[in-house]
C-alpha cells in the first residue's frame, strides 16, 4: 500500500477511535448541533491548514498564515463598516490582500533565497503589524468595533445547522485534491517539494511554482479571516494568533510530511477535524485551554514517529533486496 | 569498421574544441556513434569526457566544431534541443522523484492531458505497461520510485529516455551503484535497446564491462582522441596505455619494512549489510598501506568500520590482538584516528579556528576538569602550526579561509596531538596543490616511521604507487590482490581494480 494511503488510514483511524471514546464517555457529543459546531471550527483551522499544506508538500513551510487570517479579518471588519461596499467586493478585496502577501513570502524565498522559515517568520511580524494599524482607535485606544452588517454576518450562518463555511471547506478540500492529484500543477508541487534540483532539471519553473503555493496557503488564509469576523462578529489584533501553528499540525497529523513530497488536502482534512475535536473533547474532559500546545506538541511527535519508522523501513527494505538479488544471481 | 564505413553515422561530432578560463578542455575532438552500436568513451578523470558529453547535452555551448545527427548539422544549446535531436541522458546520480510514481516520472513535464486541464492518467499508465512489456522491466507503473532498488530506478531512466523516442541514450557510470547480479540485468537491458537500434555511449571506469559490452571504443586523453579501437582489435594493456599515454614503468623507491615488535592492524572476514563482503589484510607499524579500488568498492567503508563509525555485521578488526572498540569516541581513545573523505564538512568546523579545530577531539589532554584550558589549546595551536609549517601561521583564521593544503595540514595536526597508533587516511590530496601535496606526504611518512600504522585509500592511482609500501586492492567489497609496491605500474592497478591482471605483473 502506499505510503500516503496507510498514513490517512492511521488518521483516520485514529479520529474514529477518539470520536468513540468522546462520544460514549460525555454527553452530547454525537449531536447534530455539537457535529456541526466543531466542523464551523475545523473549517477555520482547516482552510489554513489546506493552504499551507501546499507549501508544505512543494518542500516549504509558511508561518505567516496567522497572520494574513489576522489582517484579512481586520480589513473585511473595516470594509465592512465604514463602507458601502456589495459584499462579494469585500471578500475580492480580503482575498487579493492574501494573495498579495503570498506574492511577497514567495518572492523573499524563490527570488532573494530566503529561506521559507525565516522569510515567513518576518513576514508575519510584518502582516500583524498592519492589523495594529488599520485598528479602530477611540481617542488614540485601539478598540473593538462589533459588525454589525447582516448581510455579512449571514456568511457565518448556516443552513440545516451546517454552516456555510464548512460547505465552502468541504468543497475546497476536493478542488484542492482534484488539484494535487489529477492536474499538471499537483504532480509538479509534489516533484518540486520531494527532489527540487531533478524538478529543476526536468523543466519545471520552480520559482513560479513556490510563489505559487505561497499564494494558494495567503488566499485561503485570507478566506479563514473572513469567515472568522462573519462568525465571531469582530477583528482583533490577535486574531488567528498561534493558528499558524495548529494549521501545521493539523496538516502533520494529517499526513503532510514536513520534509515535503507527501500528502494530500483529504488527509489535512481528516488531522483538522481530528486536533479540533481532540481539543474539544479534552476540555470537556477537564484539561485548560492553555494546557492545549501539549498536545500538539505531541500528536507531532508522535507523527513524525512514524514518519521516520515508513522511511526506514523503505532504506532497509532496499537494502535487503539488494542482497537477495546479488546471492540468487537475478530478479532485481 | 568496412561494414560501418558503408552507413551513415547516427552522431558525428567533428572537430569539437571547448577552452574554460585559462585550460583549453577539447582540442578537436571528432567523435562518432552508428546506429545501434554501443559504444563506449573512455579516458582518466581530466580527459574530457565530461565535457563533451556536456556538449553533446547542451549544457556546455562548444567553441568549435560541429555536431551532425543523420548527416546533418545540428545546434543543441539545451537540454529541449538534446532531447528534440534524440538524445537522452542517464545520469549517475539518479534525478527521479522519489515520492511519485514510477508513470508520473516517466511523464513528468510532459504528461498527457485531456480535456486541457485533467491528467489521463489512464493513457499514461497504459503507455508505461506497454514500454514495461515490450522491455521486459521488472516495475509496475503504480510504483512508488522510493520503494524500488537502484537498478529498478535505472530502468526508469531508460524508459525516460525511450519515452523521448531517444535515439541515442548516454550512460554515465550506470553501474557505480550496482551489484553484480544487477549489472547483469543491465547489460541484458543494454543488448536489448541495441537490438531495438538504439545507440549507446557508454562510460564506466570497470574496463570489463566497457570490453565486454563494446562495439568500439574511443580513447580520450588530454583533450585529444589517441585512439578509436574496434571490438575486435581491443587490448585492456594497450587501451589503459592509450589511456595514461605512458609507457609501463615503475620507478624504483625505498619501501619500508614493519618495524620488527610494533603493532599490528589485523582485519578479519569484514562484511557490512551493503557493501563489505569479507575484507581481510593486515596492516603494519611503520609502513604505509595503499587501499585501492574503484568507487563504490569499499574503501572508505572499510576505513570507517576501522574508526568505529560505520557498524559491519560480521568478521573482526584487531589491534594488537584486541578488538577496537566500534564507536569512535573510544576507537580514537585506543589510537585511532581519521582524516576524512570531505575535509570541508567531515574533518573540520569550517567557521571555527584553526585552534578549535586542532583542539576538538583532543579535550580530554587538554584539561581533566569540566573547565577548558584556552592557554593549552592556544599552545598546541602555535606548535602544530611551527610542525607542519600550517600557512598563514595565525592561530585565529577560520578555517574556512585556508587554502586546501593548509586545511588538510590542521586535519593532521589535530590527530598529532594524540599518541596515535593506526592513522586512516581517506583521499589525502583531494584538491591540493603539488607543493603541500609532498609536504602531506612527509607528515605521513614520519607518522609511519615513529611506528604508526598508517592506511591511505586514495582513487590516484599515482598517490598510492608514491608513498605505499604495501597495496591492497579492492573489488566489490572483497580483497582483489595484496600486492608489494614493487615494480608496480599504473597499469597494474587500474587492471586490477577491474579484477583484470598483467601478465608478469608482481604479486
Amino acid at each position: 500500500m502506499k505510503q500516503t494511503t496507510i498514513r490517512k488510514l492511521v488518521s483516520l483511524g485514529l479520529l474514529l477511535i477518539f470520536a468513540l471514546i468522546f462520544g460514549f464517555t460525555t454527553d452530547y457529543f454525537f449531536t447534530w448541533k455539537n457535529i456541526t459546531t466543531l466542523l464551523r471550527e475545523v473549517s477555520i483551522i482547516g482552510l489554513l491548514a489546506m493552504g499551507g499544506a501546499f507549501v508544505i508538500i512543494g518542500g516549504g513551510i509558511d508561518l505567516s498564515t496567522g497572520a494574513v487570517l489576522g489582517l484579512s479579518a481586520m480589513i473585511a471588519s473595516r470594509l465592512v463598516t465604514d463602507t458601502m461596499l456589495p459584499i462579494f467586493v469585500i471578500v475580492l478585496i480580503c482575498v487579493l490582500a492574501g494573495a498579495v502577501a503570498g506574492v511577497i513570502n514567495g518572492l523573499l524565498v524563490a527570488r532573494f533565497g530566503m529561506s521559507e522559515f525565516i522569510g515567513t517568520f518576518a513576514t508575519a511580524f510584518i502582516y500583524r503589524a498592519f492589523v495594529y494599524m488599520l485598528a479602530y482607535r477611540t481617542n488614540g485606544h485601539i478598540t473593538t468595533k462589533t459588525v454589525t452588517d447582516a448581510a455579512f454576518r449571514s456568511l457565518g450562518g448556516n443552513i440545516g445547522g451546517v454552516y456555510y463555511m464548512t460547505i465552502v471547506w468541504a468543497l475546497l478540500i476536493l478542488v484542492t485534491w482534484f488539484v494535487l492529484r489529477h492536474t499538471r500543477y499537483g504532480t509538479y508541487v509534489y516533484a518540486m517539494g520531494s527532489n527540487r534540483k531533478s524538478a529543476e532539471f526536468t523543466g519545471i519553473n520552480v520559482d513560479k511554482m513556490k510563489v505559487s503555493t505561497f499564494v494558494i496557503s495567503s488566499c485561503f488564509s485570507a478566506l479563514a479571516g473572513v469567515f472568522l469576523v462573519a462568525w465571531q462578529g469582530s477583528a482583533n489584533l490577535s486574531s488567528g494568533e498561534g493558528m499558524n501553528f495548529q494549521a501545521i499540525a493539523a496538516a502533520v497529523v494529517g499526513g503532510i510530511a514536513l520534509t515535503g513530497g507527501r500528502g494530500d488536502t483529504v488527509g489535512v482534512a481528516i488531522g483538522s477535524c481530528f486536533l479540533v475535536m481532540v481539543v474539544n473533547g479534552l476540555y470537556k474532559y477537564g484539561l485548560p485551554t492553555h494546557m492545549q500546545p501539549i498536545f500538539y506538541g505531541v500528536v507531532i511527535i508522535v507523527m513524525a514517529i512514524f514518519d521516520a519508522i515508513y522511511i526506514r523501513t523503505i532504506s532497509k527494505r532496499n537494502i535487503a533486496s539488494k542482497k537477495i538479488a546479488s546471492t540468487k544471481g537475478g530478479a532485481a | 569498421m568496412s561494414e560501418n564505413n558503408k552507413r551513415q553515422p547516427l552522431l558525428e561530432m567533428v572537430g569539437i574544441e571547448k577552452s574554460f578560463p585559462g585550460v583549453q578542455v577539447l582540442k578537436g575532438v571528432d567523435f562518432s556513434v552508428y546506429p545501434g552500436e554501443i559504444h563506449s568513451l573512455m579516458g582518466e578523470n581530466g580527459a574530457g569526457k565530461s565535457t563533451l558529453i556536456k556538449i553533446l547535452t547542451g549544457l556546455y555551448p562548444l567553441d568549435g566544431g560541429e555536431i551532425r545527427i543523420n548527416g546533418e548539422k545540428v545546434e543543441i544549446h539545451s537540454r529541449q534541443d538534446a532531447i528534440d535531436a534524440g538524445i537522452s541522458v542517464i545520469y549517475q546520480e539518479l534525478s527521479l522523484i522519489p515520492t511519485l510514481s514510477v508513470t508520473e516520472n516517466i511523464f513528468l513535464a510532459q504528461e498527457k492531458v485531456k480535456g486541457k486541464i485533467m491528467l489521463d492518467r489512464k493513457a499514461m499508465r497504459a503507455k508505461v505497461a506497454e514500454m514495461i512489456e515490450t522491455s521486459g522491466f521488472s516495475v509496475s507503473p503504480d510504483d512508488i520510485i522510493e520503494t524500488l532498488s537502484v537498478a529498478q530506478q535505472q530502468t526508469v531512466e531508460i524508459m525516460k529516455a525511450l519515452l523521448n523516442d531517444a535515439k541515442l541514450i548516454i550512460m554515465d557510470e550506470p553501474t557505480a551503484s550496482l551489484n553484480a547480479a544487477e549489472s547483469e540485468i543491465l547489460f541484458e537491458k543494454i543488448h536489448n535497446l541495441k537490438a531495438q537500434g538504439k545507440s549507446i555511449i557508454y562510460i564506466s571506469h570497470r574496463l570489463e564491462e566497457v570490453y565486454a559490452m563494446s562495439d568500439r571504443l574511443t580513447i580520450l586523453r588530454n583533450g585529444e582522441v589517441v585512439a578509436v579501437v574496434d571490438k575486435k582489435d581491443i587490448d585492456p594493456v594497450k587501451v589503459v596505455e592509450y589511456m595514461l599515454g605512458r609507457e609501463l614503468k615503475s620507478e624504483a623507491k625505498e619501501l619500508h619494512e614493519p618495524i620488527p615488535g610494533g603493532a599490528v592492524l589485523k582485519v578479519e572476514k569484514l562484511s557490512t549489510k551493503d557493501l563489505l563482503d569479507g575484507v581481510s589484510f593486515e596492516a603494519y607499524a611503520g609502513q604505509i598501506l595503499g587501499l585501492g579500488g574503484l568507487v563504490g568498492s569499499g574503501r572508505t567503508d572499510t576505513l570507517k568500520c576501522i574508526y568505529g563509525l560505520l557498524d559491519y555485521d560480521g568478521g573482526s578488526i584487531t589491534l594488537d590482538g584486541k578488538p577496537l572498540p566500534r564507536n569512535s569516541g573510544a576507537a580514537i581513545r585506543a589510537g585511532v584516528g581519521l582524516v576524512p573523505e570531505d575535509r570541508r564538512s567531515e574533518g573540520l568546523v569550517l567557521l571555527s579556528d584553526l585552534t578549535d579545530n586542532i583542539a576538538l577531539p583532543n579535550y580530554d589532554l587538554n584539561s581533566k576538569s569540566f573547565v577548558i584550558s584556552p592557554k593549552k589549546a592556544l599552545a598546541k595551536a602555535k606548535e602544530s602550526v611551527e610542525k607542519l609549517l600550517i600557512k598563514p601561521g595565525h592561530t585565529h583564521i577560520p578555517t574556512a579561509n585556508l587554502s586546501g593544503g593548509n586545511q588538510q595540514k590542521v586535519v593532521l595536526a589535530k590527530w598529532l596531538q594524540r599518541d596515535l597508533k593506526v592513522l586512516l587516511v581517506d583521499e589525502p590530496t583531494v584538491g591540493i596543490d603539488i607543493g603541500a601535496k609532498a609536504e602531506i606526504y612527509d607528515i605521513l611518512r614520519n607518522i609511519a616511521g615513529k611506528g604508526g600504522i598508517v592506511i591511505v585509500a586514495s582513487s590516484d592511482t599515482e598517490e598510492l604507487l608514491k608513498i605505499s609500501d604495501r597495496i591492497v586492492i579492492l573489488v566489490n567489497g572483497k580483497v582483489y590482490a595484496d600486492l608489494k609496491n614493487e615494480n608496480l605500474t599504473e597499469n597494474d592497478l587500474i587492471l586490477a581494480y577491474s579484477g583484470m591482471k598483467r601478465e608478469g605483473a608482481a604479486q
